[in-house]
């Protein structure tokens, strides 16, 4: 039986490495993106350039956050993969940390950098996010939250299973030594 | 083919005991020892255990950078998975911890557990509470709400009082990282790296002296063990319900320059004596409590029992005005301490 298991272990390490030691089956080039700045407020216009990407190729710009993502539109490398834009951060976004991607028509991120945005020049973009307001509140968000159904099977089968097996135990008869 | 030691051993009890020493674990304990109100102490390890393994999973999708905090906690809450529970888990597991490790405190208290020779055990008892203390002060603060944030506010202020022993959080200590990353790393590794260390220390006191309980010695810890893993598993289940049926909220992204919240209820009594004497509380007050748990087995000391009067009182006292004073700050409306 142990022997078995052990065969079963060195299968499936030999099969990691040789899968590990293959390498990227299909990796995509690595473009360089740049920013002029490392920050920039909503609603304002930032100079973007790109060096090192497929050439003469329509990219998308998406500006990823924690929550939700935007999208800045298209940018096309000229034939030595390079380009320069000025692309203009939507005033709805919600100032925070972002990352501005450029993803290629089969859809792989081929460069990525660091933005951070800063609540829009003139603060008066009230309203819609909860970072877009200059006034504090101290109530909470309304936030909806669910849970999937894994998240639930799991919560059953851990309260159930704690529950269960703490009374168990608890009530176990106990024996002096 | 079953191994010598396995069909020698006669069980796989006995092949796992040669392997783990679990004989160790077979030493006789009072009778008394084997109850929940001598067992109060490992309630506080069991949340600390639910704290490091749901805390080790948020700190996954938490960003400790100012820009991205609050997001990343919303993130938490709503799209990582498993999050909203671990969250839940984590704040009712704090709130289960400090409950447990003052009612841990009170019971050693009142039964005079920490006279000699088990000084040592008390004073580990009681740098692990100023540790707690310090993670639920930390750990408001990562939040980033408006809350959190006028935790961080205080928090400054306290380490600026607190002269060169707060000048690690300064914020001009170092400009290449924001206090709020140097928080985090605070409360995820140096903290329960802390806590971990007096845990070690404080079990291995105790497996030394022996429980303090007193008695006939009739039954065997490892007897003992069933029973309160057990009542553990118990609090589990409760925690995970209270986290499915009470989740922790989330304010909204702060704005700097204002106070209008109050903090987690465990320091709520601090928040009440700044209100009355300034934010100077934010340094006597906790001061003043370890002072004293620092003092007991000073106090009370050698055969007479004057010490334990004087101890017990003092404790009596300082509890009761404890949750008043929490109590008051709970029920009056917020203030303002920092003058932003």
């Amino acid at each position: 039986m142990r022997t078995n298991i052990f065969r079963l272990f060195v299968l499936a390490l030999t099969t990691s490495l040789a899968h590990a030691s293959a390498g990227p089956a299909e990796a995509h080039e690595e473009g360089v993106l740049t920013v002029a700045s490392p920050s920039a407020a909503a609603g304002s216009a930032l100079a973007v350039s790109g060096e090192h990407f497929s050439g003469s190729t329509s990219f998308r710009l998406l500006l990823k956050g924690a929550l939700r993502e935007y999208e800045l539109g298209t940018i096309d490398s000229d034939t030595a993969g390079a380009f320069t834009r000025e692309i203009v951060i939507p005033a709805d976004v919600r100032p925070g940390a972002y990352r501005l991607v450029a993803v290629a028509p089969d859809g792989d991120e081929a460069a990525e950098v660091d933005l951070e945005v800063e609540e829009e020049s003139g603060g008066d973009a009230a309203g819609s996010g909860a970072r877009s307001m200059t006034q504090p509140r101290a109530d909470e968000l309304s936030i909806e939250r669910s849970y999937s159904g894994i998240e639930w099977f799991l919560l059953g089968v851990l309260f159930g299973g704690a529950l269960a097996g703490g009374i168990a135990l608890y009530r176990r008869p106990k024996t002096a030594a | 083919m079953e191994s010598p030691e396995r069909t020698s051993g006669g069980s796989k009890a006995g092949f796992w005991n040669r392997r783990l020493g679990l004989d160790a674990l077979r030493y006789r304990i009072p009778d008394a020892a084997a109850t929940l109100r001598y067992s109060l102490g490992v309630f506080t390890f069991a949340s600390f255990v639910v704290l490091v393994l749901t805390g080790l999973w948020m700190a996954q999708f938490y960003n400790p950078n100012p820009a991205g905090a609050h997001d990343s906690v919303l993130y938490i809450i709503t799209r990582a998975p498993f999050g909203d529970i671990a969250r839940n888990l984590h704040y009712w597991s704090a709130s289960a911890m400090v409950v447990s490790i003052v009612a841990h405190i009170a019971w050693v208290l009142y039964t005079r557990a920490y006279r000699a020779p088990r000084e040592i055990t008390w004073y580990a008892g009681v740098g692990l509470a100023a540790l707690v203390f310090l993670m639920v002060v930390t750990g408001a603060i990562l939040r980033y709400d408006q809350e959190g944030y006028e935790a961080l506010a205080h928090f400054m202020a306290g380490s600026e009082m607190a002269g060169a022993l707060g000048s690690f959080f300064a914020p001009d200590f170092t400009l290449s990282t924001p206090v709020l990353s140097r928080i985090f790393s605070l409360h995820t590794s140096l903290l329960p790296l802390g806590i971990a260390a007096l845990v070690g220390l404080h079990f291995w006191l105790v497996r030394t002296l022996g429980m303090s309980a007193a008695g006939p010695k009739n039954r065997l810890f490892i007897d003992y063990l069933p029973m309160i893993t057990g009542a553990c598993l118990i609090l589990l289940a409760a925690l995970i319900a209270l986290a499915v049926l009470a989740p922790e909220g989330l304010g909204y992204s702060p704005v700097p320059g204002y106070e209008i919240t109050k903090p987690y209820w465990p320091v709520l009594w601090i928040y009440a004596l700044e209100s009355s004497f300034g934010m100077s509380a934010l340094i006597w007050a906790p001061l003043v409590v370890f002072v004293f748990l620092a003092a007991v087995p000073l106090v009370d000391r050698g055969a007479r029992d004057s010490g334990a009067r004087i101890v017990r009182i003092a404790g009596a006292i300082l509890l009761i005005v404890l949750l008043a004073l929490g109590l008051w700050a709970a029920l009056s409306p917020p203030q303002q301490h920092l003058g932003m």
